[in-house]
């Protein structure tokens, strides 16, 4: 099933709908967002500190007064960044490695296994803790921490399908016709693999920004007073009692964000990929 | 001086029974909640707050620091100063016995004084004693300080040296895990990031003390819930809060503040060895930059004062900070200097912020968007503290921010931070000015005279100095109501606890 | 069988010398030693008392010898003792271990516990409105971040029954209820992203199975809709959530690093990230080696249980 012929099921499915109106929404706001917010993310307003929404501050003010819902536009961007630039990583990092492993097969596959294995051992949030603590904690530390970790998703989604394309006749036959590797995975194997990379993808997103919120909420994402949704979180939990406003706003963005890509790419992997259908 | 201090005692007893017109009671254990868990609890070895909420508990000194910061008798009953200054005596109390049952003498005292100074124990204590010459047992009950220079601020320093048992560090007891002292509690069982349990010293030698049966350390990283657990009564004690604290709780039913002025201090530290902060007109400026009767508001929620080199706790000491014109609010005054120090365009540097206190972070943040209204472009740097110390032990930052403990005698903070070559003089400051007042200053034996140099230092000090003292918080405590009896310390010392009770 | 299980075995034994080398060099590149920090930041700065506690603690020599020194000593059941208190790092992790199991064990005996009857019941509510909410609510389950969970249950569980106690910790062996009271949020904490997933997924591996020709089969022979589900379709869906259980742990113990520090709950995750901080090496390293070996061998169970339950897998 080409990509192109199987995007349009998404526009017909609500919840398909529903995951890319969250995603682009989401997306939105972290690029326009920022010319749009009506304060500053780090304003400081101590009189209005605290407070609940209003037409001024539309989902209220934090501990030093600072517009919510501008930090939540900004903490969008932050979030995303984080999650494009990890996912990405992992991505370049990782298909080609998993395809090329499978492709040479012998030494090159078996190390690439072990090393997979050896990332795959450690807990997810552990191994990224330790690899922001090892960096400094930043924000793109933190999204090379996440890369890191999630190289072997992206290795293991693309070895299996290359190692059956690679057996395939036609892959085969083009390496008859004397097509080099890099023809061969460029144009045989890598279309081939479009469709699970893209639902892959898409779902990584989802965790990457769960992730990075967690990072951030342990202090080891973006440096205050820049705001993240995790950070934001995390600060307002401490005036939980007198203003939950804060710490509830930014949860819902963590969620909305984290849930508009998993819905999408939920409804993708139905749409391209009927073997794994989620219904 | 013993008369003195019982009479003291006597009034302060009349007192405090009349105005709680409430008999304390004997019994219960107290259930504590605190932050983070101390490493180990050798008094002479620590550094961190965390160890030395338990250790308060556990150990004694020769003398103590009260609620009011002032000096009094603890473990030593009564001592004479030779007129030169340079001999201390002190008469041991008698019947005093350690945890493990051996009784208290003059060699225990002495050794634990040398093992201070030994550089293999590795005590931050050991600079503080540099004009001791050495400690001898005169008698099985008296102890002789020798010292080679008057030193005026010798018993403030006396008062952190906790009294351990020589027989039983010798015989290899490690005090980092099973402590031993004489205090009013005993360790009685330690669960890493659990609890600390402390149970009561039936052989305490201040009559009736303590009242509580147990004091039971919880620890609780989290301050949501430590909010939670004091208000539904699962702890009835949070010791030294934050004030975003103090502020959730301030409302909460049967939930009371107890509160005194903090010596601890928020403070900007600068890296005089490089640029910009090697320039004094810039870090005047960085004075001028700073409003921090806002960040008082901001940070402290309005608990707290503006903050000299020396806390308005240390009252006769202190300058007020009206004396200096940088504490003033003028960013454009600020921008003014910093033009005259060659930066008309303003400057960029880094702000290493220790991040495992709330209130460091809070206050570097409001100072930051403070500065940048004067053309201070700061880049914070939120580290936890392994990280944080290395690079303040080695000088690499360019500016810190920071929350440091103080002490009780000027002599006691300034020596080792702004002489040159100081123990924590990590800024690389070097005044020969300063460095003159300062030897004066803990030389000098006449009252008078030593509040005279520390007046003339804060002077120096407070605008151009490495440091930007910011703030003095109160310092807040939270219990429940039916918790009776404690003091708050500015010192942050609970050693009240053996005072406390929990009223039926 | 067995030389697919010894295969297995040999890649463990690589895997695990790998991860050794990673969390040994990984902790000691952290800038800041268990030295500085024990010093902090009110003392004496000499370089000689920083090196002699540095030679006291064996962090002087080479890199490579101190690895070997561990990992020797790793192997005879030694992983040292703590930096800071002296304690045998196997005392502390002993300490530790069976709170965060339990923890870990419990949510997912939960999540299994609810997500079976719930993948049954949506599996048989199937028009399109049910599809759509069944799948929000399972993705948003997937997709709640656990500190916000955890602190909104802490805040939520004070407001509705202040007496309840939802903190701290108490042993089992001394309050077994008292001990259940205060695990029982927590635990909901973490079992509730699982339930969501386990339970979406059950429902759409039996959805598949429905549709299969043996259960077609089955029906065709007058079977009831009942004995169709329970006997035929629920057994085989089980198997992918047999093999998820392996990814699931590893998702938990992540959850329960984030968990114990809002619930203030000793477990191995607050003893790693702890001993992270104070550079505590030994206890570092050999937390995390045994936490790693333990996902490890599940993972090797999980695929050993999925290569009896499933007769197509073959041992490759």
């Amino acid at each position: 099933m080409t990509l192109k012929r199987s995007l349009k099921p998404l526009l017909h499915s609500p919840l398909g709908l529903l995951g890319l109106l969250l995603s682009v929404l989401v997306i939105g706001a972290a690029l326009l967002g920022p010319p749009l917010a009506p304060f500053a993310p780090t304003q400081q307003d101590i009189l209005a500190r605290l407070s609940g929404p209003s037409a001024a501050h539309w989902l209220g003010t934090d501990q030093f007064g600072r517009d919510v819902f501008s930090r939540i536009l900004y903490g969008f961007r932050s979030s995303l960044e984080v999650a494009f630039a990890s996912v990405g990583i992992a991505l370049i990092l990782g298909a080609p490695l998993g395809i090329l492993a499978a492709y040479n097969g012998g030494w090159l596959d078996r190390v690439t296994l072990r090393v997979m294995d050896v990332l795959l051992a450690f807990p997810i949030i552990l191994l990224a803790i330790g690899i922001v603590a090892l960096l400094g904690p930043s924000q793109w530390n933190a999204a090379l921490a996440i890369g890191i970790v999630y190289i072997p998703i992206f290795v293991r989604l693309t070895r299996g399908p290359a190692l059956v394309l690679r057996a395939s006749d036609y892959v085969q036959a083009a390496q008859a016709l004397g097509a080099g590797v890099g023809r061969v995975v460029l144009r045989h194997i890598l279309p081939n693999l479009a469709s699970v990379i893209l639902v892959q993808t898409t779902l990584a997103l989802s965790t990457a920004i769960l992730v990075e919120s967690s990072l951030a909420f342990l202090g080891l994402g973006t440096q205050p007073p820049n705001p993240s949704l995790g950070q934001m979180l995390a600060e307002g939990r401490a005036y939980l009692t007198l203003s939950p406003w804060t710490s509830l706003f930014s949860g819902l963005a963590i969620l909305l964000a984290s849930l508009g890509f998993n819905l999408l790419g939920d409804v993708l992997r139905d749409t391209l990929d009927p073997r794994l259908q989620g219904r | 001086m013993r008369c003195r201090w019982w009479g003291i005692s006597l009034a302060l007893s009349l007192m405090f029974g009349l105005a709680l017109a409430q008999t304390p009671v004997r019994g219960g254990t107290l259930q504590l909640a605190v932050d983070s868990s101390p490493a180990g609890l050798d008094p002479q070895v620590a550094t961190a707050f965390a160890t030395f909420l338990i250790t308060g508990e556990i150990y004694e000194g020769l003398v103590e620091v009260n609620e009011r910061l002032g000096i009094q008798p603890a473990l030593a009953e009564s001592w004479k100063v030779s007129d030169d200054g340079l001999r201390y005596t002190f008469k041991l109390r008698s019947g005093v016995t350690f945890h493990n049952g051996q009784s208290l003498t003059s060699a225990d005292v002495v050794y634990s004084f040398d093992r201070v100074r030994d550089p293999k124990t590795g005590s931050p204590l050991a600079s503080r004693f540099n004009l001791v010459k050495e400690a001898k047992a005169t008698a099985p009950n008296e102890v002789t300080f020798e010292l080679t220079q008057p030193f005026a601020p010798f018993l403030s320093e006396l008062a952190g040296l906790s009294i351990v048992p020589s027989e039983y560090v010798k015989g290899g007891g490690d005090l980092q895990r099973k402590a031993v002292g004489t205090g009013p509690f005993m360790l009685k069982e330690w669960v890493p990031d659990t609890f600390i349990l402390l149970e009561r010293n039936p052989r305490y030698w201040r009559a009736g003390r303590p009242y509580l049966d147990a004091l039971k350390f919880n620890i609780v990283p989290d301050a949501a819930t430590r909010q939670v657990g004091l208000a539904s009564s699962t702890y009835q004690f949070l010791p030294n809060i934050d004030p975003s604290l103090a502020v959730t709780l301030k409302d909460t039913p049967g939930v009371k503040l107890l509160q005194t002025q903090d010596l601890s201090y928020s403070l900007i530290g600068m890296n005089v060895s490089r640029k910009p902060f090697d320039n004094p007109k810039v870090r005047e400026a960085l004075n001028y930059a700073i409003d921090r009767k806002a960040l008082v508001q901001a940070v402290y929620f309005g608990n707290g004062t503006p903050a000299g080199p020396l806390s308005p706790a240390l009252k006769s000491w202190a300058s007020p900070t009206s004396a200096w014109a940088c504490y003033d609010y003028n960013p454009a005054k600020a921008k003014e200097l910093l033009a005259q120090a060659g930066y008309p365009n303003g400057v960029d540097f880094t702000i290493l912020t220790l991040g495992s206190v709330k209130t460091v972070v809070d206050v570097a943040q409001v100072v930051q968007a403070q500065l940048a209204q004067a053309g201070f472009r700061a880049k914070l740097e939120v580290m936890e503290l392994g990280k944080f110390v290395q690079d303040w032990r080695n000088s690499n930052f360019d500016a810190f921010a920071s929350l440091n403990g103080g002490s009780i005698d000027p002599d006691g903070y300034f020596f080792r931070t702004f002489s040159t070559g100081g123990s924590t003089n990590v800024f690389k400051y070097s005044n020969p000015q300063v460095d003159q007042l300062l030897n004066q200053g803990r030389t000098a034996t006449s009252l008078e005279a030593r509040r005279k140099i520390y007046t003339r230092l804060q002077a120096i000090l407070a605008c151009q100095g490495p440091i930007a003292h910011l703030v003095y918080g109160t310092l807040f405590s939270a219990a429940r109501d039916n918790v009776q009896g404690f003091r708050p310390n500015p010192t942050r010392s609970l050693a009240s606890l053996r005072d406390t009770w929990l009223a039926k | 069988m067995i030389s697919y299980f010894l295969k297995r075995l040999l890649d463990l034994i690589v895997v695990m010398f790998g991860v050794s080398l990673v969390v040994f060099l990984m902790i000691r590149l952290i800038p800041g030693d268990a030295v500085e920090i024990m010093l902090g930041a009110n003392t004496e700065i000499t370089p000689e008392r920083l090196n002699a506690l540095r030679d006291k603690l064996g962090l002087n020599q080479p890199l490579l010898v101190q690895y070997g020194h561990w990992l020797g000593q790793a192997l005879r059941g030694n992983l040292g003792q703590s930096v800071w208190t002296g304690t045998p790092v196997t005392q502390e992790i002993v300490q530790r271990l069976p709170l965060t199991l339990e923890l870990t064990l419990l949510s997912l005996g939960i999540g299994l516990l609810f997500a079976i009857p719930v993948g049954i019941l949506t599996a048989y509510w199937r028009n399109s409105l049910a599809e759509m909410l069944i799948r929000i609510l399972s993705i948003t389950g997937v997709t709640l971040p656990s500190f916000w969970l955890g602190t909104l249950f802490i805040f939520l569980a004070f407001k509705l029954a202040p007496a309840w106690p939802t903190l701290g910790y108490v042993p089992f062996s001394e309050n077994p209820i008292g001990h259940l009271q205060r695990i029982i949020l927590p635990v909901l904490t973490l079992a509730l992203p699982l339930l969501a997933g386990l339970s979406r997924l059950l429902r759409s591996s039996l959805l598949d199975l429905l549709n299969q020709d043996f259960i077609r089969t089955a029906r065709a022979k007058g079977l009831s809709e009942r004995t169709v589900v329970y006997k035929h379709a629920l057994k085989n869906a089980l198997i992918p959530l047999v093999t998820v259980v392996g990814i699931q742990v590893g998702y938990l113990f992540g959850g329960a690093i984030v968990v114990e520090q809002v619930f203030a709950l000793p477990g191995m995750g607050r003893l790693i990230v702890g001993a992270i901080n104070e550079r505590n090496y030994p206890l570092v390293q050999g937390s995390i080696l045994l936490i790693t070996t333990i996902f490890v061998l599940i993972n090797l169970l999980v695929d050993l249980l999925y290569a009896r339950l499933d007769p197509r897998v073959e041992y490759a």
